[in-house]
């Protein structure tokens, strides 16, 4: 006997009922095409050009691509992340536009998801708390919000 | 910027309030009840009425230029007030036939007709049919994919600008033979047989509200990712001339009122 049916979803059932999220209309690259761009990243970031680096990973991130080819890409990021020094942060944090803060909030909370971003944790958390410190609560909520998730 | 006036009229949150014409009485909802208040003594607010007729939480009311209010609830009804000569008030039950709360309801400008959204995934356009004394629904239901959070009607009483939780702001025709004249033709469409689609703009994120702007001529609405947008139609059918995004760094905004046109 259902005990629990006042949480059955009903929807489920319904053949004409089926949400259909919109498509998401984004490229999809293969890691093959990605790693000349990750190579690239890590060249600019052993030439101490952070800045670069990091505006390099910003734009666009492989949104629509499989959970594999985008972990290989987050831990290009967290390479980036990790190498700029703490004192640094605020500094670049004033040179990126607030739609570049929204991927950059974006990176660091998929980052946290993933083992090797807990290793690394408290620089995430150091990323997160300067960022969210000088631009406010709204990449939180575009985060959360948003249907291009990495 | 002068210091806002402020009513303590209830312990439980208020969903939805509406003011009367001569803004000398508010009606507010509270749980399943609708209370009017005389608010002419600022400092003293008076209860004047309490509508009791839904079964589960009212979630919005709107009064129309003759003081009829309407309300509706999360018991899938709504419900059609009319004051009697002795000051109380007498409900009329609206069949929505919609199997999920309703959200919202406005009033078109000219007090006609009303619509309902719902989570249901349907706007239901009521109006009154004269020979059976009684309000008919009709369902707008394409392309809505999920809950509708807000609706804004049009001066012409035909057009109906709609925000979703799917992420799209979309403005349908509401356009019902029995009750209204052909409109002349605006930016949004020129034929308009009900449940035409006029505009659909996809936004991305759960849109809390919709509002033309005082001329007519755009839309503006608030979403959950914290920004406003102002959505323009192009000439063509359907067509989106341009939508502008302001961000925010707040947190979002749920409601959004333009206050003049210049």
């Amino acid at each position: 006997m259902e005990q629990d049916w006042r949480r059955i979803d009903v929807d489920a059932y319904d053949p004409d009922q089926q949400y259909q999220p919109d498509p998401i209309d984004v490229p999809v690259y293969t890691l093959q095409a990605l790693e000349p761009k990750l190579q690239q990243i890590r060249g600019l970031l052993s030439r101490g050009s952070a800045l670069d680096s990091l505006r390099l990973a910003i734009d666009s991130p492989p949104y629509a691509d499989e959970p594999s080819v985008k972990k290989q890409y987050l831990l290009g990021v967290l390479e980036v992340l990790n190498n700029i020094k703490q004192t640094e942060i605020n500094g670049v944090i004033k040179q990126l536009s607030l739609d570049e803060i929204d991927v950059l909030i974006k990176f660091v909370y998929s980052l946290m998801a993933l083992k090797e971003g807990q290793k690394s944790g408290g620089v995430l958390l150091g990323w997160f708390d300067k960022t969210i410190e000088a631009v406010g609560e709204g990449p939180i909520v575009r985060y959360l919000s948003d249907p291009l998730k990495l | 910027m002068s210091a806002p006036i402020e009513f303590n009229l209830s312990k439980e949150p208020i969903y939805d309030h509406c003011f009367s014409q001569d803004k000398q009485t508010v009606a507010i909802t509270k749980e399943n009840t609708v209370e009017i208040y005389n608010v002419a003594s600022r400092a003293q607010p008076k209860l004047i009425a309490t509508l009791s007729g839904h079964d589960k939480t009212v979630t919005a009311l709107d009064i129309n230029a003759k003081g009829q209010i309407v309300t509706c609830s999360q018991d899938r009804n709504a419900l059609v007030w009319d004051k009697q000569h002795d000051g109380t008030y007498k409900p009329t039950l609206v069949l929505l036939r919609i199997n999920r709360a309703a959200t919202s309801v406005k009033w078109s400008p000219n007090g006609e007709k009303f619509a309902v959204a719902s989570s249901a995934r349907v706007i239901a356009v009521c109006y009154f049919e004269d020979e059976n004394d009684w309000w008919i629904s009709k369902h707008i239901k394409k392309p809505l994919k999920s809950t509708i959070l807000s609706l804004d009607w049009h001066e012409n009483n035909v057009l109906l600008a709609a925000g979703s939780t799917d992420g799209h702001v979309r403005v349908f025709s509401a356009y019902v033979k029995a009750v209204d004249k052909k409109p002349p033709p605006t930016v949004w469409g020129e034929r308009l047989p009900f449940q035409t689609l006029c505009l659909d703009s996809n936004l991305r994120s759960w849109v809390y509200d919709v509002k033309f702007d005082p001329s007519y001529q755009f839309l503006a609405a608030v979403t959950q990712d914290g920004s406003i947008h102002f959505i323009y139609p192009g000439p063509g059918d359907q067509e989106v001339e341009g939508v502008f995004t302001v961000k925010n760094s707040t947190l979002p905004f749920k409601t959004l009122l333009f206050v003049n046109s210049g």
